[in-house]
C-alpha cells in the first residue's frame, strides 16, 4: 500500500471513529476535525514516512479517548417525551413483526416448493415437511441475515461459503449412504436458496430501513426467532421421544450449527451499528411517527 | 500585585489547551490546523492540541463568546470551504490578558521566592 492510500485509509478510519462524539458536535466539527487529521497525518507521512503516521495515529487515539466521553458527558439531556417514545417503539415492533411474518412465509413456501418438486424424504428426518423446513427455513434466514451484515460481511463471498459449510455437517451426518449427487444437489440448492435470502433480505431491508428500522434489529430479533425456533425443535423432538440417533439429527446439528453462525454476524453487526445507531436516532423517531400517523 | 477590577473577576476563566487557543489567535484570525500548528511551534513542540481537544476548546469558547467565527478567508489562495476561521472577541481578548496576568504573578512569586534564575520578568 503506497503513501496516499495508507492516507486515505486513515482519514477514513477517523472519521468513522468520530463516531464516538456526540452528533451535535460531530455534525458541526466532523468535517473540520477529519480536514485537520488529514493534513496532520500527511504531515506525518511526509517527514517520518510509516512511522510518522503510526505515531500521529497513537497520539490521535489518545486524544479521542480523553475528549469523547467529555464531550458525551457535556451533552444536555434531552426531556423524555412518553407519548412520543411508545408510538416510536409500537411502530417498530409492528415493523419489525410484519417483517418477520413475510420472511417466515417466504421460507416456508420455499420448503413446501421443495417438498413439491423433490416428490419426498431424502430419508434426514421421518416428517418430509419437517425435514424440508429444516434444510431451506435456515438456509433462506442465513442468507436474509447475510445481506443484513452488510458491514463486515460480503454476501456474495461470504453466502456460499457460510452454506458449503452449514450443510456439509448436515450432509456428513446423514443416515444411511447417500449418493455424491444428492449431497452436491442439496448444497447447490441450498446454495441457491440462501443466494434469494439475500436478494429477498436485501429488498426487504432497504424497504424496511426507508420505514427507520435499523438493520441491526432485524438481525437481533431474527436471530431470537431462529434461537425460538431450534429450542422448540429440541423440545419437541424431546418429549416426543424420537430417536435423535436417527433420523433428526443431521438436521438439528445443521440448525444449531446456523444458530451460532447467525448470533456471530449479529453481534459483530450490532457492535458495527451501535455508532450508527446514535447518528439514526433523530431520524428514526421522526419516520417512526410518520408511519405511525400514515397507517 | 494589583487587586482585580470587578470586570476582571467576572472574567471567565479557562483552562490550559484553551489559553492556548486564546494566545494563537492574539495576533490574528486562524484556521483550526493553523491553530494547533501555532502552539506546536511556539511551544518548540511540547505542547500538541489534538483535534478533539482543540474543537471540544473552540466549542466552549464560541459558546462563552471567547472567541467568534469569522467570514473572512485571509488564505484566499489555496482556500478550501471546510476551514473555518476563529478570531478573539473582545471578551476573549479580556481573558486571555487577565490570564496572561495571573500567570505573570504567578512568575513574579516564583523570582521573589528564588525559584527562577533567570531576570526578573518587567
Amino acid at each position: 500500500m503506497n503513501g496516499s492510500r495508507w492516507l486515505e485509509t486513515s482519514v477514513r478510519v477517523y472519521a468513522a471513529l468520530l463516531y464516538a462524539y456526540p452528533a451535535s458536535f460531530r455534525q458541526r466539527y466532523g468535517g473540520e476535525m477529519t480536514w485537520v487529521f488529514r493534513e496532520l497525518a500527511a504531515d506525518a507521512l511526509r517527514r517520518r514516512g510509516a512511522l510518522g503516521l503510526i505515531v500521529q495515529w497513537c497520539r490521535v487515539l489518545g486524544d479521542l479517548a480523553l475528549t469523547a466521553p467529555r464531550e458525551r458527558l457535556a451533552e444536555p439531556r434531552r426531556s423524555l417525551d412518553m407519548r412520543a417514545a411508545v408510538r416510536v417503539v409500537s411502530s417498530a415492533v409492528v415493523a419489525v413483526v410484519a417483517y418477520h411474518v413475510v420472511m417466515a412465509t417466504v421460507g416456508i413456501v420455499l420448503a413446501m416448493v421443495g417438498l413439491i418438486v423433490s416428490g419426498g424424504s431424502h430419508g434426514i428426518s421421518p416428517d418430509p415437511l419437517l425435514e424440508w423446513t429444516f434444510l431451506l427455513l435456515p438456509s433462506f434466514l442465513t442468507g436474509m441475515l447475510l445481506t443484513q451484515a452488510k458491514p463486515l460481511f460480503r454476501p456474495a463471498i461470504t453466502a456460499p461459503l457460510s452454506v458449503a459449510s452449514y450443510w456439509a455437517v448436515a450432509l456428513t451426518l446423514m443416515p444411511g449412504d447417500p449418493s455424491w449427487w444428492l449431497r452436491v444437489g442439496l448444497v447447490v440448492c441450498l446454495g441457491l436458496v440462501t443466494l434469494v435470502g439475500c436478494v429477498v433480505g436485501r429488498k426487504a431491508t432497504g424497504h424496511f430501513e426507508r420505514c427507520a428500522v435499523p438493520a441491526s434489529l432485524l438481525a437481533g430479533t431474527s436471530a431470537i426467532l431462529i434461537s425460538t425456533f431450534a429450542i422448540a425443535c429440541v423440545l419437541w423432538l424431546v418429549l416426543a421421544g424420537s430417536q435423535l440417533d436417527g433420523g433428526y439429527r443431521p438436521a438439528l446439528i445443521a440448525s444449531l450449527y446456523g444458530l451460532a453462525l447467525i448470533a456471530a454476524l449479529t453481534i459483530a453487526n450490532l457492535i458495527m451499528g451501535i455508532a450508527k445507531h446514535h447518528n439514526r436516532r433523530e431520524r428514526f423517531g421522526r419516520s417512526a411517527l410518520d408511519l405511525v400517523e400514515g397507517a | 500585585m494589583a487587586a482585580p477590577t470587578r470586570r476582571q473577576k467576572r472574567a471567565q476563566p479557562v483552562n490550559h489547551s484553551e489559553f492556548q487557543v486564546l494566545l494563537a489567535l492574539a495576533d490574528g484570525e486562524r484556521h483550526g490546523y493553523g491553530i494547533m500548528q501555532e502552539v506546536e511551534s511556539r511551544s518548540g513542540g511540547a505542547v500538541r492540541l489534538g483535534p478533539g481537544t482543540l474543537y471540544g476548546a473552540i466549542k466552549r469558547m464560541l459558546t462563552a463568546g471567547l472567541i467568534e467565527e469569522s467570514a473572512d478567508r485571509p488564505d484566499s489562495d489555496d482556500d478550501d470551504r471546510r476551514r473555518c476561521y476563529y478570531r478573539l472577541t473582545g471578551r476573549g481578548r479580556l481573558v486571555a490578558a487577565r490570564e496572561a496576568e495571573r500567570l505573570a504573578d504567578l512568575v513574579r512569586v516564583a523570582h521573589a521566592k528564588r525559584l527562577l534564575s533567570s531576570p526578573t520578568p518587567v
